[in-house]
C-alpha cells in the first residue's frame, strides 16, 4: 500500500518540480519521509493577501491517494476557510463520506485523480476567495462580510510577517 | 595572453591545396612503395632491437635505421645557443609525434612514455618508460633517471601538438619543478614543397601521424637552443621559457591547455560523425549520441527529486533499470547505497540569498536545479523584494 502512495507522491514531487504552477513551491520536507510535505504559496495578485509567501504542511495517509492529505498553514492565519491552528477547511480536502454540512457537491471533493498541485492551486482561490459560509473561522468570517478595510488590515500584517518585514 | 580561438590553433586538414595537392597526388604512388619500404625496415629493427642483447652499439644502429624509417633529418640552427651540457633537462615545443626521436638524435635525450618497448628500441627512439600513475611518482622517476644514467631528459610540457603557426598551447609548470635550471630549445619543421602534408591535423592519432612521415621522403626539424634558464619558481620559469619559445617562433602563447585541445577535438570528431549521419542516413552512431542524452535527462530529473544523492550514482543505477522511477524507487527503498554530497547551504540567510539570486539569471531553467530548500529560500526572497519595491519601503 504505502509503496504505491510513495511511488505516487515521487511522480508528483517530480511534476511539480519540473513544471511548478506560478507563486506555488512544494515538495517533501526530508526525503527519508515522502509522507510529509512542505509547501509555500504566494498570495495571489490583487487580493489582500497578495505578495505573502505563506508556508504550509501537508501530511499525506498511507493510502494516498485513495485518502486526501491534511493540509495545515505553519504561519499565523485570518482566513474565514483556516481554522486558528492553521489547518485549512476546502472540500477538495474532504473525501465524500465526510461532508460534515452536506453543501459540497462531490465534484470538488477529493479523489484520487485530484494531485497535491490541484489542492494547492485550490488554496490558492480560496485565499483569493473565501468562502464564508464555511465557518472554519467565525471571526474571519464575520469580519470578512462586515469589515473589509480591518480584515485587509490583519491581512497584511500577516503578509508582512511572512516576509520577515518589520510591520 | 590574448582570446585566440582554440580552432585556429589546428587545422582540420592536413593537405594542402592547389597545386600543391596536384603534386602529391602524382607523388602518390611512391610514397606508398616508401610506406611498405619503411614499414619493412621498422619490422626489421623491431626484429633486432627484440632478439639481439641490449648494447651501445646496437641502440646507435637503430638510431641511424630509425631515421631510415621515420624519413627525419635533424639539424641545428647554428644561429642559436650552444648546446649546454649542464642542464640535464631540456624543454621543447611540441610539433609532431615524434619530437622526442629529433630530440634524441641530437640532445641525446629521452622523453618518459607509457610504452613498453624492447629497452634497446625505445631508447633509440628517444622514449624511456616510466610510471606515470600520479605527477609525483613521474618526477620522482625522472630524478632518479637523471641520478642514474647518462642521457638527458626532453619534456614538452604542452603535451599535445598544434599547427605551429599561430600559439603555444599553455605550458604545464610541472616540468620546470624537478631542477631550477633546463635549456629551451625551439623545434622547427619543413617537408619538402611537392609534398606539402601537414604533420598533424585536428582530431588525428599518433599512427596516421607517423605514417605520413613515412609517406613523405623527408622531414627536417630544426633545433634552435635558447640560452639556459634558471629560476626557483616553477611557474615563473614556465611562463619565460613559454614566452621565449613563443617569440623565437613568431606566435603567440594561449591560455588553451592540452585538455582543452583533447575537449576541443571531441567535439570536432562528435561534430563531423553527427553531420556525416546526417548527409549519410546512418543512425547507429547518432543512436548512441541520443541514448547519452536522454539518459542525462533521466538523470537530471533523479537528481532534481534526490539533489544530495551523487550524480555517478544516479548514472549508474539508470544504466541498470532505465526508468526515472525505478530508481527513484531504488534509492528510496536503499537498495542504492551512497555517500550523500555535502548539503548546499540549506541555512541560506537572507544575505547569502541575494547574492545567489544577484548572481544567477532569473530563468526557470535554473530553478529546476536548485535543491528544494534552496528554491523555498529563493521565493521568499524574490517576494520580499517586490514586497519591498512595490511599497516604496527602504531596503532593510
Amino acid at each position: 500500500m504505502a509503496g504505491s502512495a510513495l511511488r505516487r507522491l515521487m511522480a508528483e514531487y517530480k511534476q511539480l518540480t519540473l513544471n511548478p504552477p506560478e507563486g506555488i513551491i512544494a515538495g517533501p520536507i526530508n526525503e527519508e519521509n515522502f509522507f510529509e510535505w512542505e509547501a509555500l504559496i504566494t498570495g495571489p495578485e490583487g487580493t489582500c493577501f497578495e505578495g505573502g509567501v505563506f508556508p504550509a504542511k501537508l501530511i499525506f495517509p498511507p493510502d494516498y491517494p485513495l485518502s486526501p492529505p491534511k493540509m495545515q498553514f505553519t504561519c499565523e492565519m485570518f482566513h474565514p476557510n483556516i481554522y486558528a491552528d492553521g489547518r485549512v477547511c476546502i472540500s477538495i480536502l474532504h473525501a465524500p463520506g465526510d461532508d460534515p454540512m452536506g453543501y459540497e457537491s462531490s465534484a470538488e471533493r477529493w479523489s484520487p485523480v485530484q494531485s497535491v498541485e490541484k489542492i494547492l492551486l485550490s488554496v490558492v482561490s480560496m485565499l483569493a476567495e473565501p468562502n464564508d459560509e464555511s465557518g472554519a473561522n467565525v471571526d474571519a468570517a464575520k469580519m470578512w462580510r462586515e469589515d473589509r478595510l480591518e480584515f485587509e488590515r490583519i491581512a497584511q500584517k500577516l503578509v508582512k510577517k511572512t516576509l520577515g518585514i518589520p510591520i | 595572453m590574448s582570446q585566440i580561438n582554440i580552432k585556429e590553433l589546428f587545422d582540420e586538414s592536413r593537405f594542402p591545396s592547389g597545386w600543391k595537392l596536384v603534386a602529391l597526388f602524382l607523388y602518390t604512388p611512391l610514397g606508398i612503395v616508401l610506406v611498405l619500404l619503411r614499414l619493412l625496415i621498422g619490422l626489421q629493427l623491431w626484429l633486432f632491437a627484440s632478439l639481439l642483447p641490449d648494447c651501445d652499439t646496437l641502440r646507435t644502429c637503430l638510431n641511424h635505421g630509425l631515421t631510415l624509417t621515420f624519413g627525419i633529418i635533424v639539424r641545428v640552427d647554428m644561429t642559436g645557443e650552444e648546446r649546454d651540457k649542464k642542464s640535464r633537462i631540456i624543454v621543447a615545443n611540441n610539433v609532431s609525434a615524434l619530437d622526442h626521436f629529433a630530440l634524441r638524435r641530437n640532445a641525446e635525450t629521452v622523453t618518459p612514455s607509457l610504452w613498453e618497448l624492447p629497452n634497446a628500441l625505445s631508447h633509440a627512439m628517444g622514449l624511456q618508460e616510466m610510471n606515470m600513475n600520479s605527477k609525483d611518482a613521474l618526477i620522482a622517476n625522472i630524478k632518479h633517471f637523471l641520478s642514474s644514467s647518462g642521457y638527458n631528459i626532453a619534456l614538452q610540457p604542452e603535451f599535445g601538438s598544434t599547427n605551429s603557426r599561430v600559439a603555444l598551447l599553455k605550458f604545464n609548470s610541472w616540468p620546470f619543478s624537478i631542477q631550477s635550471s633546463i635549456q629551451p630549445v625551439v623545434i622547427k619543421t619543413q617537408r619538402p614543397e611537392f609534398v606539402g602534408v601537414k604533420l598533424t591535423s585536428v582530431a588525428s592519432t599518433w599512427w596516421m601521424d607517423v605514417f605520413w612521415f613515412m609517406f613523405v621522403p623527408y622531414t627536417i626539424f630544426t633545433l634552435r637552443y635558447l640560452k639556459v634558464k634558471r629560476n626557483m619558481d616553477s611557474e615563473v620559469l614556465a611562463r619565460e621559457v613559454e614566452r621565449e619559445i613563443a617569440d623565437t617562433l613568431g606566435i603567440q602563447t594561449s591560455n588553451h591547455t592540452v585538455s582543452d585541445k583533447t575537449e576541443y577535438e571531441k567535439r570536432y570528431v562528435l561534430e563531423r560523425t553527427r553531420s556525416g549521419t546526417l548527409q549519410g542516413g546512418r543512425t547507429m552512431p547518432n543512436a548512441h549520441i541520443v541514448a547519452n542524452a536522454e539518459m542525462r535527462r533521466m538523470a537530471h530529473q533523479v537528481s532534481e527529486v534526490f539533489p544530495l544523492v551523487p550524480y555517478n550514482v544516479i548514472i549508474r543505477d539508470l544504466l541498470k533499470t532505465r526508468s526515472v522511477d525505478v530508481t527513484i524507487s531504488n534509492i528510496l527503498e536503499g537498495i542504492v547505497t551512497y555517500v550523500p554530497e555535502p548539503a548546499p547551504t540549506n541555512s541560506a540567510s537572507t544575505a547569502s540569498v541575494s547574492r545567489i539570486q544577484s548572481n544567477e539569471p532569473k530563468s526557470g531553467s535554473s530553478s529546476g536545479t536548485l535543491s528544494f530548500q534552496e528554491r523555498k529560500a529563493k521565493m521568499i526572497a524574490e517576494a520580499r523584494e517586490r514586497y519591498i519595491q512595490k511599497h516604496g519601503l527602504p531596503n532593510c
